[in-house]
């Protein structure tokens, strides 16, 4: 089941901290791979605590229209980041709740439907408070974090409901932790035990280890077209050959596939590794998807792969997405 | 609140499932689908992470206790009194009760009292010198805190951290999810009419409207209980049950129509299924008039015990698991006040 994690919902911004909460001491008991003993816990509650506090008043619930998630504001005059999914299409009304219940107004902003990514602006005048964005090179495998958002909407009288997890794997693309999401979490913050945002809480998995965060970095980097309102990414109804992958991994290698899809006929097999698509190389999950881009169904396309020791050439004819 | 003026609570699903269809709609059937690889850092589940909580929870297992119905694992207790009371979760009870202790002996035991709001039971078992709980105010824990549960081993069954600290549930929260009471199948303004309560949306084909209600009538009155405001319509749809028919009054224009829906079941929704993924949830979960909420993953037949914070202190006694990403307890300053009623049997179990 390592591989066939389906994504069946797709769930779910930055406060300036002055003094950074790392700024001071750093105990050594956040960065061992497991407490040792009940002053290590203590430690760890001690930072968890501090940081909730800090970062609570940011964290917002979002309603639009008849759909509810969450965000975060990541600025003083009220930049809000959500998921790509609950700010939708830009320039629509939207509704910030803050967590003392005060209803703020908000316009829709930009999206990436590729990474899920989205933003939201609060139009009322005022200062707001805010959280910091972090910095994904800071990240490793193992490291506490922390996520809050309104699981089920925003709840007058809940404050955000906390989550305390680790990092359990990330790429440039998703962050997956061990902090459960359901539903209404979309857009809610992933924080690190300095008080930044390290990731937007965007779908989930069946398993309680699969709960998938669109990571900081992209915020950062497609900033300018997020406030500009622009849409991008998203895939339409396109070609397909019916392997499943994992998101993570270095190499192409197919965990399963599907039923009478191309890929069985072709002659695929669990962990095959795609090492060549048509005349072009593959090294992982993207450059495979490029290529497959660039055919139609119907297409008949020599795939090279490696089976143990073995290199097969083997010839798929693409298909089409199911819909 | 132009925009969301429309109150779907019991009747319909909640709002926020629709997002599930915005993305959906946005996710795209991507040509190869993706997955995850497995990861070797130790979660909160892993023996070597429950092993830190030894100390914690060494003093609180002494006073915890299993207890089987009908030789079948049913929840956990907590001793409340060196003489032989123990308080548990109500609605896992049945049939004969067996509470075996931490030192291994087994007692039989029988139902003294029960609050059904809160749904905890006192049980009575012919033992002295049990180790009694040390309670300690839910409200000295700060969201972030770790809880613990502890269980019949040296190390708790699970563990987490403080979720939400402990709230009154209000009418609308409480009647949300609720999955027990009638379904009439409507969406209502949560604004009150100088009236009653107002329907905005019958769901098609649903109790409501095979018996003829319609958008814009103003419900009065449900069985004799005058309607004043969405918590009165919620709390008395709650007494219903499936299948049963009512009598609702409701004002139409400027007449009075008295109409008899036969109430269905609540569907199961989006929320319920991305709620039930990953793990077990208990059969009983809402209603519940106070609780702290915590990320402790836990079995259904895991609660009824301890939560213990650092000190091994019991700040509530675990109550449900009651989605993906909570686990309820009734806290410990909302359950010392009924332990005397528990025990007299004021708060006597239902015939």
């Amino acid at each position: 089941m390592r591989n066939s994690w389906r994504f069946i919902l797709v769930l779910l911004v930055s406060l300036a901290v002055r003094t950074p909460l790392g700024a001071e001491s750093r105990p050594p008991a956040l960065d061992k791979l497991v407490p040792e003993s009940i002053h290590d816990l203590r430690a760890i509650q001690e930072r968890v605590k501090k940081v909730t506090a800090k970062v609570l008043p940011a964290v917002v619930g979002i309603r639009i229209g008849h759909a509810a998630g969450s965000g975060v504001i990541v600025s003083k005059d009220g930049y809000v980041l959500t998921a790509g999914h609950i700010s939708g299409q830009p320039n629509r009304d939207a509704d910030v709740l803050l967590p003392d219940g005060r209803r703020l107004h908000g316009v829709t902003l930009g999206s990436n439907k590729d990474l899920d990514s989205g933003m939201i602006r609060i139009t009322d005048k005022g200062d707001w408070p805010f959280v910091e964005m972090g910095d994904a090179a800071r990240l490793h495998e193992g490291a506490w974090c922390l996520a809050l958002g309104h699981p089920e909407g925003f709840r007058p009288g809940r404050t955000p409901v906390l989550r305390l997890g680790r990092v359990l794997t990330y790429t440039d693309k998703i962050l997956r932790t061990d902090c459960a999401l359901v539903g209404g979490d979309s857009g809610g913050p992933l924080f690190d035990l300095d008080g930044k945002v390290i990731g937007i809480h965007s779908r989930i998995g069946e398993q309680l280890t699969v709960n998938i965060h669109v990571p900081i970095d992209t915020y950062r980097t497609t900033w300018e077209r997020l406030v500009k309102g622009e849409v991008w990414g998203g895939r339409k109804r396109g070609p397909y050959i019916g392997v499943h992958l994992n998101e993570d991994e270095g190499e192409c290698r197919i965990v399963k596939v599907d039923k009478d899809s191309p890929a069985e006929k072709a002659g695929l097999k669990p962990d095959d590794v795609v090492i060549r698509f048509g005349k072009d190389r593959v090294e992982d999950l993207e450059d495979l998807l490029m290529l497959l881009k660039e055919h139609k169904p119907g297409d008949e396309v020599p795939i090279h792969v490696r089976r143990g020791k073995k290199i097969l050439e083997l010839k798929i004819v693409i298909g089409r997405h199911p819909a | 609140m132009p925009r969301s003026a429309t109150s779907r609570g019991q009747w319909t699903a909640p709002l926020w499932s629709l997002a599930f269809l915005v993305v959906l709609a946005a996710a795209p059937a991507a040509p190869a689908q993706r997955g995850h690889r497995e990861s070797t850092v130790p979660t909160k589940t892993s023996p070597r992470f429950l092993a830190a909580f030894r100390e914690v929870v060494a003093v609180p297992s002494r006073s915890t206790v299993r207890i089987r119905c009908d030789d079948q694992v049913a929840a956990f207790g907590a001793v409340v009194a060196a003489d032989g009371w123990i308080l548990t979760k109500a609605s896992e009870l049945r049939g004969e009760i067996l509470c075996e202790l931490h030192d291994g002996r087994e007692f039989p035991a029988r139902i003294v009292g029960v609050s059904g709001p809160y749904d905890l039971a006192m049980l009575k078992i012919d033992a002295n010198g049990l180790k009694p709980v040390e309670w300690r105010d839910s409200t000295t824990a700060a969201v972030g805190s770790w809880v613990a549960t502890p269980g019949m081993n040296p190390e708790p069954v699970a563990v987490g951290v403080l979720s939400v600290a402990a709230r009154k549930i209000t009418g609308m929260e409480l009647a949300r999810r609720s999955s027990s009471g009638g379904f009439l199948g409507i969406s209502i303004s949560p604004a009150a009419t100088k009236d009653g309560v107002k329907i905005v949306e019958v769901l098609p084909g649903g109790a409501a409207d095979k018996a003829g209600f319609e958008e814009d009538d103003v419900i009065v009155a449900v069985e004799t209980k005058r309607i004043t405001d969405a918590e009165s319509l919620f709390k008395a749809l709650q007494t219903t049950k499936p299948g049963q028919t009512i009598t609702v009054r409701v004002k139409r224009s400027s007449e009075e129509v008295v109409l008899h829906p036969t109430l269905g079941k609540r569907p199961a929704d989006r929320a319920d299924f991305q709620n039930q993924l990953g793990s077990k949830l208990s059969e009983h979960r809402t209603g519940f008039p106070m609780v702290l909420q915590h990320d402790t993953v836990l079995r259904p037949v895991d609660c009824g015990g301890p939560l213990v914070d650092l000190d091994g202190k019991v700040i509530g006694i675990n109550i449900a698991r009651a989605g993906r990403t909570e686990t309820l307890a009734i806290p410990a300053e909302a359950i010392k006040p009924l332990l005397d009623d528990l025990k007299s049997g004021k708060l006597a179990p239902p015939k």
